[in-house]
């Protein structure tokens, strides 16, 4: 396991497809191999609030802002990552697969937001020890977010030893978009050993973005995001 | 002319006794010599003037005894007539002879200067040898040693431009101590090296660099592996022999160093492009330091440089100043300046 | 606008997978107890009962931690779930490097079968499952620790083993003076002759241990 970039590649006009095209072509020029597809989707379940609708204690509403990811990746197929997100406060739980059927035993305290789902999916590519992934990312709906651009340098598992090599990489078929700073959360964790949870809560954190950017222009998705509209289908 | 003709047609049996002397120290002469073909043929034309001559001169000889048996019958006056006749006939044969034999002579001692069988070494037996399996024998042979002289002096005329250039930078301190360099018998000594020697060494190099670990373990009898940990970049797997470097092996970081047995796997290449590069880089270092008259140093040297690739994936290349060149870090290290430079900006 | 792309979603296999009823979710249980003398002739016993009887059992030392995911701020709900989901947190103390189980059991279900039937998911976890479920909202109910044999009869899965106390003490104290005696199967949601096949085994055991249906509900 080598050390993770995520990078948002910009899409002002949306042009969705073509932008990916660009990239594509782009990446091929430094001899990128394709090597097959991948996909990353997030689900997430809302502590519920149904019992504070029957007896409606004050002082409780500071424990009820937990979010519960589950996250799924086909690079390790036989696990899910749980992410448990409450303010201030992040655990990354990497578990087996069956873990998803354990879920709908917890419906008691978390439903899920199906409306909230949200995936990227798109080519994955092989240079050298790279490994570019170029998705791009939608809602359950359909709708089109934009493009992440996922970049693995294998040989080596510090963000630290490797951060300039990875820099001018992502540069190469970048440009400026790229900013010679680390991104914070590798920043935070400099001089850490990289793992796939890594991976996947740079993930989360992009996809929480995505759905902030959302919030602006559609205003039906941020009604559905919020934690007490009740709708509560558990996936069974 | 007549001396010619007196060969062909001369009696065999005279001519053995007669001519025994002449051909016996000719023919030793010639044996020894290595005379032109030219002058050889001289050489046999005048032999066989001498012979043809010998020949003429018996059978004179024999005629005049005969003569005389039939001459005493018939005239007494003539007889005197004919007897100072062939007098004359045998002398003028008799000088002839003579001259012929001093010609040859003359011409043989000037043929065979050099005497003696020293230069017939085993090589020319064996291209004496009849049998007709062994007759290749003799010219491989020849070749073999064209080829090792050859190789003889490319390396003596190497050796002598190497020796000029510093390139080993530790080994030749000033040009005095050429001397010491000429130690043969230690040679033999760093193959069979007590091992605490080994730890001891490998003891101290751990000693001299903080980010780089080295362990010692003996999984296959007396010679040692080392493992090396450069911070959390790489580890490698030095095979040694003594104190030999005799292989090294670089891996990733993340990559398993054990085989499925659980011991120190010192075959299976690295996965990843980067350090299969090093690896080969390592390889030719490993071979650049390695002087088998200071074998504890050449290991310091090579570890030295090995322990430079601590900026691998950071340092830009020296020459064209970027980290990424062909999807690739800089994974060759000048072996002196120890600065990165890409494979392809190699100086 | 999105590309057309046929990714086999993760998701998708484990649904499919349900749905198809090959995940092993059920479980037949028989419990019983034995007196700690006694246990070295149950485990003669068993060596000649189960597979492998030339080696020795395995043994195990697990450490058990049981959550319990209930809605704390509202003691007084009524309704469905309120009593909670136990979550049991499993580690091998003897195995550091093996991942970390996380169990769930369910209630036992209702019904006349050989054996206990209830259902169950192991699911292999990080290391920091407590600190998850700690922040998922559970609470941790009791935890112990857990020593014994484990042993392997097809698909029968036979553990003896003692409940210690957890302490910082070097000589652990037994709970009871008795050893547990388990047998349990894995099963899909369907297949259910594996429950005879457990009372048949339960049946040969009788005279050293008898071995039963326990109702927690009960207890």
């Amino acid at each position: 396991m080598g050390v993770t970039v995520l990078q948002t590649f910009p899409d002002a006009f949306r042009y969705g497809y073509k932008e990916v095209e660009k990239l594509h072509t782009r990446i091929a020029h430094l001899g990128a191999q394709p090597n097959g597809v991948f996909q990353v989707d997030c689900d997430t379940y809302y502590m519920n609030q149904q019992n504070s609708q029957f007896n409606d204690i004050p002082g409780s509403g500071s424990t009820v802002n937990k979010k519960l990811h589950i996250l799924h990746n086909t690079e390790t197929p036989a696990s899910t990552y749980a992410i448990i997100e409450s303010p201030g406060k992040q655990v990354t739980l990497c578990a087996d697969l069956m873990f998803d059927l354990l879920l709908p035993r917890l419906s008691h305290m978390y439903t899920a937001k199906k409306n909230l789902k949200v995936e990227t999916k798109g080519t994955r590519f092989t240079v050298s020890d790279f490994i570019v992934k170029i998705g791009s990312v939608s809602m359950s709906s359909g709708q089109y977010k934009g493009i992440l651009v996922e970049v693995e340098y294998l040989a080596c598992s510090v963000p630290a030893l490797c951060w300039p090599i990875l820099r001018e990489f992502l540069q190469s078929f970048m440009g400026f978009c790229v900013s010679s700073q680390p991104p914070p959360y590798l920043q935070a964790r400099f001089q850490q050993v990289q793992g796939p949870q890594d991976t996947m809560q740079q993930y989360l954190e992009k996809f929480n973005e995505f759905r902030e950017s959302s919030a602006y222009p559609v205003t039906g998705s941020l009604s559905a995001s919020q934690p007490g509209t009740t709708s509560t289908s558990t996936p069974s | 002319m007549a001396t010619t003709d007196a060969s062909t047609t001369g009696s065999c049996s005279s001519m053995p006794t007669s001519n025994r002397p002449d051909p016996n120290t000719s023919g030793g002469a010639m044996a020894g010599a290595a005379p032109t073909p030219e002058k050889l043929a001289a050489c046999l034309s005048y032999l066989r003037a001498v012979r043809g001559s010998a020949t003429q001169f018996f059978a004179l000889l024999a005629q005049q005894g005969e003569g005389s048996e039939n001459l005493m019958l018939f005239d007494v006056s003539t007889k005197k007539e004919e007897q100072a006749d062939t007098e004359t006939k045998i002398k003028t044969v008799l000088d002839d002879l003579m001259k012929n034999v001093k010609t040859l002579q003359c011409e043989v001692s000037s043929l065979s200067p050099i005497v003696g069988n020293s230069t017939q070494s085993n090589l020319d037996l064996l291209s004496l040898d009849p049998a007709t399996d062994k007759q290749q024998l003799h010219h491989q042979l020849r070749q073999c040693y064209i080829w090792m002289d050859k190789v003889y002096n490319y390396s003596t005329m190497s050796h002598m431009l190497i020796g000029h250039s510093h390139l080993n930078r530790s080994q030749m301190p000033n040009p005095l101590s050429v001397s010491k360099r000429r130690r043969p018998p230690a040679i033999s000594n760093n193959v069979n090296v007590p091992q605490q020697q080994v730890d001891a060494l490998i003891l101290s190099i751990n000693k001299q660099f903080q980010d780089m670990m080295l362990t010692v373990s003996r999984p296959m009898g007396s010679n040692a592996i080392v493992q090396v940990t450069l911070g959390q970049l790489l580890r490698g797997v030095i095979t040694l022999r003594g104190l030999l470097i005799e292989a090294v092996l670089i891996r990733g970081y993340n990559e398993s160093f054990l085989d499925h047995q659980g011991r120190e796997d010192i075959f299976k290449p690295s996965q990843l492009a980067v350090f299969q590069r090093v690896t080969d880089n390592a390889s030719a270092a490993m071979l650049h330091f390695c002087s088998p008259y200071l074998a504890d140093l050449s290991i310091r040297s090579f570890f030295t440089w090995l322990h430079s690739f601590s900026n691998l994936f950071t340092e830009p290349c020296t020459k064209c100043n970027c980290t990424v060149s062909n999807n690739s870090p800089p994974t060759w290290r000048e072996f002196r300046t120890l600065l990165p430079y890409h494979q392809h900006c190699r100086p | 606008m999105s590309i057309n792309l046929s990714v086999q979603s993760v998701l998708d296999s484990i649904e499919s997978a349900q749905k198809n009823d090959i995940v092993p979710d059920q479980e037949f249980v028989l419990q019983g107890s034995v007196m700690d003398l006694s246990v070295s002739v149950l485990l003669s016993r068993l060596r000649g009962l189960c597979d492998n009887a030339d080696s020795l059992p395995e043994t195990f030392h697990d450490q058990e931690i049981c959550f319990i995911l209930k809605d704390f701020s509202n003691p007084g709900a009524v309704g469905p779930g309120t009593g909670g989901v136990m979550l049991r947190v499993r580690k091998a103390l003897d195995h550091p490097e093996l991942p970390w189980q996380l169990r769930y059991t369910g209630q036992p279900e209702v019904g006349n079968r050989p054996a206990l039937l209830r259902n169950c998911l192991d699911v292999p976890v990080s290391s920091n499952i407590c600190d998850f479920l700690h922040e998922l909202g559970a609470k941790v109910d009791h935890e112990y620790v857990s020593k014994g044999y484990i042993m392997r009869k097809g698909r029968i899965k036979v553990t003896v083993f003692k409940i210690f106390k957890v302490g910082g003490k070097e000589v652990q104290e037994g709970v009871t003076k008795s050893h547990v005696v388990e047998l349990s199967a894995l099963t899909t949601r369907v297949d259910e002759a594996i429950a005879t096949d457990l009372r048949i085994v339960a049946d040969q055991l009788k005279p050293l241990v008898n071995l039963q249906n326990l109702d927690y509900r009960r207890l």
